[in-house]
């Protein structure tokens, strides 16, 4: 950019430079015509009237043959510099008398013609020895009557040369001095008009630069003024944005501590279970959000595990699926079957929080010594089951999620259902978030994803299969934002 | 991209949805129905036929507003949900609370 830079102010007084030769240009062009014009009219003026008076006085003197008479005139005559020559001639243009006696009695001849002078087509002739002439010619009649001869006098071209010359002069002279003048006079016009736009490049470097509380002084009643009023108030929105982003990344720090915390929740080791393998799987999106799962041991075999997933994102359901998991703990203990629990969890919630709130739950009760499951879906999407030989199907039954409803409709709506499980059984649990994944092309994970996974991996152990479905869906998504919690829960029965 | 029309029919107010309602169209969703059945007739019709997701948070959207209309002594209906949100719609149990009609002249009927 620096490299380039030309001011503006050399703009200006470029500008000004340019006029001002133009308009001297043209009064010059002006001047000099009239001047010529009226110096020509002068000089035809004067040749004429001397020519007429010469002849006016040497007539008589001719005609009485006063020969010497007549040079003295003529010679008088030419005492002025500006008159070459003064001389008569006859009809056949014999020269009868000359300022200048040897040339008397040769011929008269004007000398090789040079050009026209514009004004009355007067011609100049020109001589080697005295440049450039225009003849005046009289003639002159003795006693007013005789034809005697014609005086012709020679004006010196040169004095219009000379004036003009002059005139030129005089005017490079005023022309350099106007230059002179512009030039000052325009350094400070550019400087005034330049300045506030100074003020104002160098208020939005600084501006660049990060200075958002710097503040253009421009006064100026102009464009100039108006651009720096704007891009003040510019500025001053850019810093409000600027505070406004900066609080936000504040917010955004404390969400990510209110993240790891909402984690610690969860269970990091979960309680051994005699012939099973429990594998889990969370990741929270980049808001906080709700989704939650437990495990607890409820009796020596048995254990209650739960999923569960509050609707909606952000500090709401983060602060509610704590609040959950919390009725959640209490609950448990005062009874753990399902119908009757989710029933209590729905209770609390709705008593709670009268609207905008409702959480989908798997819960079931694991029995380790019949190897059964008793389970009910409250809102939750259905599991999927993957026997030892390969079956792959959904479980589900009906029920109703958590918030939505009072517990006398909630009790009649839910189902418990029983399922029992054989040595090599899997059982997947997932949130919505895991089927519900988007990628860059806008489309879902969906459901058959997973189970052409477990179709295919049915044969795996637990820790393969989850890998499979981790490796897949982070495949799928890339780096696609993650919009929602996913967790999983894979419960395989080994022995 | 969320849109919402409505238009008048038979008493009710159809208020037809397009698009996803997730978390981040939930709030335009929230003000417009707002004042719809704040001007209008507090009988809803939701026409879900060009909906194409709805996730959890426009759920519980759509539950808080059916809430409210009936404290206000309005009604809500759904109608015309594709197979995937009505799978969604019964799984989560929101059949129990919102009636759902395949059309919107059976939920006018009815």
């Amino acid at each position: 950019m620096k490299e380039k830079f030309i001011s503006i102010r050399w703009y200006i007084m470029g500008m000004f430079l340019l006029l001002i030769f133009f308009i001297f240009i043209c009064v010059t062009f002006l001047m000099v015509k009239t001047q010529k014009q009226n110096m020509i009219r002068e000089i035809e003026l004067r040749g004429t009237t001397i020519a007429q008076n010469i002849a006016n006085n040497v007539a008589d003197l001719l005609l009485i043959k006063y020969d010497l008479e007549v040079a003295k005139i003529l010679k008088e005559t030419t005492k002025d510099k500006s008159i070459i020559y003064a001389l008569v001639v006859d009809k056949d243009n014999k020269i009868l008398a000359h300022n200048d006696m040897q040339f008397v009695g040769a011929n008269f001849l004007p000398c090789c013609f040079k050009f026209y002078l514009s004004v009355n087509k007067t011609p100049v002739y020109f001589d080697k020895n005295t440049g450039g002439y225009i003849d005046f010619s009289s003639i002159a009649k003795a006693k007013g009557k005789i034809n005697i001869g014609t005086v012709h006098i020679g004006i010196s071209y040169s004095i219009i040369e000379e004036t003009i010359k002059k005139t030129y002069f005089n005017i490079i002279i005023i022309t350099l001095i106007a230059v002179v003048l512009s030039i000052i006079g325009s350094f400070f016009i550019s400087a005034t008009l330049t300045e506030p736009i100074k003020k104002l490049v160098e208020g939005i470097k600084k501006i660049g630069e990060g200075d958002l509380e710097y503040k253009i002084d421009v006064k100026e009643k102009n464009e100039i003024g108006v651009l720096a009023f704007h891009f003040n108030k510019m500025t001053e929105s850019l810093r409000q944005a600027r505070e406004k982003e900066l609080k936000q990344i504040a917010i955004k720090k404390e969400l990510e501590i209110a993240r790891k915390i909402q984690e610690a929740i969860l269970p990091g080791n979960f309680p051994g279970i005699k012939n099973y393998r429990l594998i889990s799987f969370y990741k929270p999106s980049i808001e906080i959000g709700g989704d939650y799962f437990d495990i607890i041991q409820v009796g020596d075999d048995k254990f209650v595990i739960l999923i569960s997933d509050i609707a909606g994102k952000g500090i709401p359901a983060a602060l509610m699926m704590m609040m959950f998991s919390g009725i959640f703990k209490i609950k448990v203990n005062e009874n753990f079957n399902p119908q009757t629990l989710i029933c209590n969890l729905n209770n609390e919630i709705i008593s709670r929080f009268s609207e905008n709130v409702f959480i989908t739950a798997f819960y079931g009760v694991l029995d380790t010594k019949q190897n059964k499951i008793n389970m009910v879906f409250a809102g939750h999407n259905e599991m999927l089951f993957c026997s030892v030989k390969g079956d792959v199907r959904s479980i589900f039954s009906k029920g109703v999620a958590i918030g939505i409803v009072d517990n006398e409709i909630l009790q009649k709506q839910t189902e418990e259902i029983t399922l029992n499980i054989d040595i090599g059984d899997k059982l997947l649990l997932f949130t919505d978030g895991l089927i519900d994944a988007k990628n860059k092309q806008n489309e879902r994970f969906e459901m058959k994803r997973l189970y052409d996974i477990l179709k295919i991996s049915y044969a795996k152990s637990g820790d393969e299969i989850m890998n499979k479905i981790k490796f897949a869906i982070n495949e799928f998504m890339e780096d696609t934002e993650q919009e929602d919690d996913i967790a999983m829960l894979l419960i395989e029965r080994i022995k | 991209m969320f849109e919402l029309k409505s238009y008048e029919k038979n008493g009710f107010i159809i208020v037809e949805l397009s698009g996803e309602l997730d978390s981040s169209s939930v709030p335009e969703f929230l003000s417009k129905l707002k004042k719809i059945w704040e001007c209008k007739a507090k009988k809803i019709i939701l026409d879900m036929k060009n909906m194409e997701f709805i996730s959890s948070s426009g759920w519980s959207a759509i539950i808080e507003e059916c809430k409210k209309l009936r404290a206000a002594s309005g009604d809500m209906k759904i109608a015309c949900l594709n197979k995937k949100m009505k799978r969604i719609f019964d799984v989560v149990g929101i059949n129990v609370l919102i009636k759902y009609y395949e059309s919107i002249e059976d939920a006018t009927k009815d």
